[in-house]
């Protein structure tokens, strides 16, 4: 199901990312070869990490012992692809020789930087823009996914293999509370692509060469930091307490989802805490979306909220002197 | 024993980083006492505080904000109302090294809590030891329903220390905006 569900969207977007394939070569090497091109290529332009057989492959890495197998060389000439041979041989600086042979190790590669742009990007028209256009059209899909995602993230003891478009973005295990996250997608956003399925036993074996992390924070921050994900449907007169306040892992928004967090820690509701703070519902329904997702907190009675909120603030002294007092305390932290 | 009238305390476990976290937001050479460690048992660290560490930062209008740190060892006790007295807020770093980190957490928490109400908790050397799971301090934390800020920190890192701050800041501007 998986495959076929990555290969449609593949096919959509085959024309916002670029498509790697990698093939024959070890996965320990292969992580380290996405995570530099994922360095080298710019931001705008989405990787898919695709396989051999897929359509529209715009650039294959392949271990040089099987550049010369008559499936790769006929692959190469019927469909013309630009290929990049990989050796095992490590040298002391990394560096493409000719015919195309690329010796380890990557990191920092100049000469790897260069061939990418010369051979590939250069071949590529700018698509800065388009990959923003695409991410408002989300569709209720994701909102179904989101809400089915949420439920299995309740379950106690299961293991999940999240994905999207460009691939696997972790191995989850709700029982240990833990996230792998791909290497080449640390500091990740996803869409409206998001899905999942249970973990197959391949996966997990890997997991080792995955990035551990702490599920509840990651799904957090994944959901907060991904603007094209839809926040859940969630009326302003609801009442919500989340039970820890997320950590973010962006200095980006922390000084928005710090405030969230004092005002839901109390339970509050949605638009006491959008009036108070003077924030657009979208980003407190935002919040409080992601906080479902990773399992953190629940809606609650009016009875059982415990945050005072004043509808009219009276102006004192004491108040414009605290206000400036924070203002610049913020401005000396720079916060 | 310079008292500044705004003031951010930083208390916890031996070893668990607030020398280190004062030091990477004081604007002043940071005044630590430290003395060689004589208590292997509680932490392996050459060198820890005898006294109090203090470091500084300066504000727009000339005013100062006082960093302190408080020794981790209970005979120091007598000092900690009087530095956390009128304190913005208490910063408590455990170091997740230690045998029984939520006994200490609690035991920290409980002391302090009579202090300052305004409380962030720091959880610091956490890839030091993988074989004990940091989700058990949000499960704590749930369990006792407590609205204290927790983090898993590096107390090297400013911008892990600025994050506890600004927790701070921010639980004092929502509280306070909510009263007013």
């Amino acid at each position: 199901m998986q495959s076929n569900i990555l290969k449609d969207l593949s096919d959509s977007m085959s024309g916002h990312c670029i498509n790697i394939a990698i093939s024959g070569i070890s996965s320990k090497i292969s992580d380290e070869l996405k995570i530099e091109l994922r360095k080298i290529i710019p931001n705008h332009f989405d990787i898919d990490w695709i396989n051999i057989a897929s359509q529209n492959i715009d650039l294959l890495l392949i271990h040089e012992k099987f550049f010369e197998t008559q499936g790769i060389q006929q692959l190469i000439k019927q469909k013309k692809i630009l290929f990049l041979k990989v050796s095992n041989e490590h040298r002391s600086v990394s560096s493409i020789l000719e015919n195309n042979v690329l010796f380890p190790p990557f990191q920092y590669s100049e000469t790897l930087k260069k061939w990418i742009q010369s051979h590939l990007l250069n071949y590529l028209p700018n698509q800065e823009y388009q990959g923003e256009q695409l991410g408002l059209t989300a569709s209720k899909n994701e909102t179904i996914n989101l809400i089915s995602l949420s439920k299995t993230l309740r379950l106690e003891n299961v293991q999940l293999h999240l994905f999207d478009h460009h691939g696997t973005l972790a191995i989850i295990d709700t029982y240990r509370k833990l996230a792998w996250i791909e290497p080449t997608r640390l500091h990740t956003k996803t869409n409206y692509s998001l899905n999942y399925e249970y973990a197959k036993e391949i996966e997990l074996t890997n997991i080792y060469q995955k990035y551990e992390t702490d599920l509840q924070d990651w799904l957090w921050n994944l959901f907060w930091y991904s603007s094209e994900l839809h926040c859940l449907d969630l009326a302003e007169n609801e009442y919500y307490k989340i039970d820890y306040w997320p950590q973010p892992n962006q200095k980006v928004d922390q000084k928005m989802i710090l405030q969230l967090s004092a005002c839901f820690i109390q339970g509050a509701q949605l638009s006491q805490v959008m009036r108070q703070l003077k924030l657009p519902i979208e980003t407190v329904q935002k919040f409080i979306s992601a906080c479902i997702i990773s399992n953190n907190g629940k809606i609650i009675s009016a009875t059982e909220s415990r945050y005072k909120y004043n509808d009219v603030p009276i102006a004192t002294e004491q108040q414009g002197f605290l206000n400036k007092f924070f203002g610049k305390m913020r401005s000396r932290f720079g916060l | 024993m310079i008292l500044q009238q705004y003031k951010i305390v930083f208390v916890g476990s031996m070893g668990a980083g607030k020398t280190e976290a004062i030091k990477s937001l004081s604007e002043i050479p940071v005044l630590a006492t430290e003395a060689f460690n004589t208590d292997s048992k509680a932490h392996n660290k050459i060198q820890t505080t005898v006294g109090i560490d203090y470091g500084e930062i300066t504000l727009d209008d000339g005013a100062k904000i006082g960093l302190y740190g408080t020794p981790g060892q209970a005979r120091f006790d007598f000092i900690w109302p009087l530095i956390c007295k009128g304190a913005l807020g208490v910063i408590i770093l455990i170091d997740h090294n230690n045998e029984a980190p939520l006994e200490e957490l609690e035991s920290y928490l409980n002391t302090f809590k009579s202090y300052n109400k305004n409380i962030s908790i720091g959880i610091t050397h956490i890839d030091e030891n993988t074989n004990h799971s940091t989700t058990i301090y949000r499960e704590w934390i749930i369990k006792n329903k407590y609205a204290y800020p927790l983090f898993l920190i590096d107390a090297r890192e400013k911008e892990h220390i600025l994050l506890m701050i600004e927790s701070l800041v921010a639980n004092l501007e929502v509280n306070f905006k909510a009263m007013s």
